[in-house]
């Protein structure tokens, strides 16, 4: 399983130097972030360092085109960034222009693989979701128009359409009956959450049903043939991973943590604290101030993932991009260790893991700390909750 | 419901057959003959056809012409040497003893069902229920490339022929449903046996969600019954509640537990075959043979 980098604001040379030192596979790029001269710029710089580039081209964000509060970034500088008329969503006749005119944006960017656009679905018996299968039994046969890439089918969903078990359960029996399917998909679980606060969408999205439902999605694709890319992860990249998921993708602010589509409308109330530099901690199975690391570790060693990054944070609090890197060497290594293909092995391996990282944390508090605790056991509880929701979904026993 | 079954006399008088034709068989609204011709015997299908009446009798008189002709089609269309062949006989209405009845003739196939290989001691080996697999999904590879569910396969409907070339055979395409044709069954429950019917066809919508892979589930469950000697959802004579309940609910242990001499990949394969969400089961029947591939 791989990691990728979820681009975002500021990326300077973290990808450059992730790439470099071997801790991503590859980056997601956003057009959000660089206009068509940067993305190309950017494409060159990483090809040349090998890895797997690909460009999310973001189309979901389309339907807030003339919304007053839209924060759409480069995104209107793309001549795909478009969004007709509903009807012609709901007719499906704008869907094969869409698809096309954003993978012949791809290709031309010299991209060996594309993700093809989507909407974003709020809700699992919604029309959206049907204009988004519509979209997906089309990705292929426009894909092989454009130059036969290897194209990822864009799949948003907000953590609602999952909720809604059966529907969402029914959407996989109509998705794999598409006749020609895409080579993949590139999955968004997007946080409804009405503020864009980087807490308030982590813990929308940290839902045992909602994970469980992420899963589901990784493992009924992987095992009908399908490559899955799932962005915006973070810590579950070890949940997806060992469900089928070919990578994962994360970035170093929160907002590229875990996915809201509020991250494209001005937050109501703007600025805010630049956030602490923190280390993943893979026995904790969270990410940690750095100082409250250096603390922990003081009193229980094996907190500390014992790799290369973990030097630098000794001598202090690092840069904003070793912590990018130390925090996707984290996820590398885990992922390694966990996500073999064989699940029915890897659940309960990895449920002991969870198990573990419980009696650190419950240790932790027994040495005295109490910050963050319980909302760390709560949180381990839930991924545990999750296996157990994936296991009757997936009808593992 | 029971239908007056023609006498061999009456068939062999509507058909113009030199002798009669020895009764062989009946399923269903269809009663079974035997026929010498001059390629080799053929089976003739006399499926009843209730009178015209009130209206409900109309619907039922017109939806089992309607299967006939359905087969008839499906078995015109299938390419598969799986399934049974047309005969000489051209479906005709043809009146008999006041009743009448929809005949035509099939290619008539030596041997016996699979049924005889549930409980069988030893019971069938490696090679034979690969090949069993095989040729259901080879059938269900054609009907479904025609647009066509068989949406009866079981034990029953499999004839182990000693065919070299066609070992096992499947029949009775009577309950087959055409994807996107027009409707045929009337009321909410498809028409099938129920044990081997795949869960999402016990739902209100299931033609709206039924695909192939009803067909795969069957394939699986008949491949798991002969396999096993046992039927994980219907294990003995009961209610009909309790099998809906079972196929719904219950999950069937591995069939590597029930048969460990087996390939544990192969057992694997039908085990996913028989998953309750068609999602889990194999969206494409390459994928299967990939599966297949893998464990030789």
């Amino acid at each position: 399983m791989k990691i990728l980098a979820q681009q975002g604001y500021g990326p300077k040379d973290k990808l450059k130097r992730g790439l470099d030192d071997g801790v991503i596979a590859g980056a997601i790029l956003s057009p959000r972030y660089l206009n068509p001269e940067k993305m190309r710029e950017k494409i060159d710089e990483l090809a040349a360092l090998g890895g797997q580039i690909l460009m999310d081209p973001e189309l979901y964000a389309a339907r807030y085109i003339s919304h007053p509060a839209a924060n759409l970034g480069n995104l209107e500088m793309w001549d795909y960034f478009q969004m007709p008329r509903r009807s012609a969503l709901i007719s499906g006749k704008a869907i094969p222009g869409l698809i096309e005119t954003s993978l012949e944006t791809q290709s031309n960017l010299g991209l060996r693989e594309w993700i093809a656009p989507n909407v974003y679905v709020d809700a699992a018996d919604s029309i959206e979701m049907a204009i988004s299968l519509n979209f997906i039994s089309q990705t292929k046969e426009v894909a092989v128009r454009c130059g036969d890439r290897p194209v990822f089918a864009t799949l948003a969903l907000s953590r609602e359409a999952v909720m809604d078990r059966s529907q969402f359960q029914d959407i996989f029996d109509a998705l794999t009956s598409v006749e020609t399917p895409p080579d993949g998909y590139y999955i968004l679980m997007g946080s409804q959450s009405a503020q864009d606060s980087g807490n308030q969408v982590r813990s929308d999205i940290y839902h045992s049903q909602v994970i469980a439902g992420w899963m589901y999605m990784n493992y009924v694709l992987s095992i009908n043939g399908a490559r899955v890319i799932n962005g915006y992860c973070h810590l579950l990249s070890p949940l997806l991973g060992l469900c089928g998921a070919e990578s994962t993708a994360s970035g170093w602010f929160s907002g590229l943590r875990c996915f809201s589509m509020n991250r494209y409308l001005r937050a109501a109330r703007g600025g805010g604290q630049y956030p602490v530099i923190r280390y993943v901690s893979n026995p904790l199975l969270a990410r940690v101030k750095q100082p409250d690391y250096m603390e922990f570790k003081a009193v229980h060693p094996q907190v500390a993932n014992g790799l290369g990054c973990d030097v630098i944070y000794e001598e202090g609090e690092p840069s904003r991009t070793v912590e990018a890197l130390q925090s996707w060497e984290a996820l590398s290594a885990l992922c390694n260790d966990y996500c073999s293909g064989d699940v029915e092995r890897d659940l309960p391996a990895f449920s002991s893991y969870i198990d573990r990282a419980v009696q650190l944390w419950t240790e932790l508090q027994a040495s005295g700390f109490r910050q963050d605790v319980e909302s760390n056991l709560e949180r381990m509880k839930i991924m545990r909750d999750a296996i157990d929701i994936f296991k009757e979904w997936a009808e593992i026993a | 419901m029971t239908f007056p079954i023609p006498p061999p006399q009456g068939v062999q008088v509507a058909l113009g057959l030199p002798e009669e034709p020895p009764h062989i068989g009946i399923g269903g609204f269809k009663a079974v003959y035997r026929m010498e011709t001059e390629t080799g015997p053929e089976a003739i299908k006399a499926v009843y056809v209730p009178p015209s009446g009130d209206e409900d009798e109309d619907a039922i008189r017109a939806q089992l012409i309607a299967r006939a002709e359905r087969e008839i089609d499906a078995l015109g269309r299938c390419a598969s040497s799986c399934l049974v062949k047309l005969g000489s006989l051209q479906p005709k209405l043809h009146t008999i003893e006041d009743h009448d009845y929809l005949i035509y003739s099939e290619e008539f196939l030596p041997g016996k069902s699979l049924t005889g290989w549930i409980g069988k001691d030893p019971p069938p080996s490696y090679d034979q229920l690969l090949l069993v697999f095989r040729s259901l999904i080879d059938l269900i590879r054609s009907l479904s490339g025609t647009g066509f569910l068989h949406r009866d396969i079981k034990p029953g409907n499999v004839m182990d022929t000693d065919l070299d070339d066609r070992p096992y055979v499947v029949l009775d395409l009577g309950i087959a449903f055409k994807m996107h044709g027009t409707e045929l069954t009337r009321g909410g429950t498809p028409p099938g046996t129920l044990r081997y019917m795949a869960p999402e066809l016990l739902r209100p919508d299931y033609k709206d969600v039924m695909d192939f892979r009803c067909d795969l589930y069957a394939a699986g469950l008949t491949v798991y019954v002969v396999a096993s000697g046992c039927h994980p959802f219907a294990p003995c004579p009961e209610h009909d509640y309790a099998t809906v309940y079972r196929i719904m609910n219950q999950h069937p242990r591995s069939l590597a537990e029930l048969r460990p001499d087996l390939p544990i990949g192969f057992c694997a394969i039908i085990d996913r075959c028989m998953r309750k969400k068609p999602a889990l089961r194999y969206s494409r029947l390459n994928l299967v043979e990939q599966a297949l591939r893998e464990v030789l």
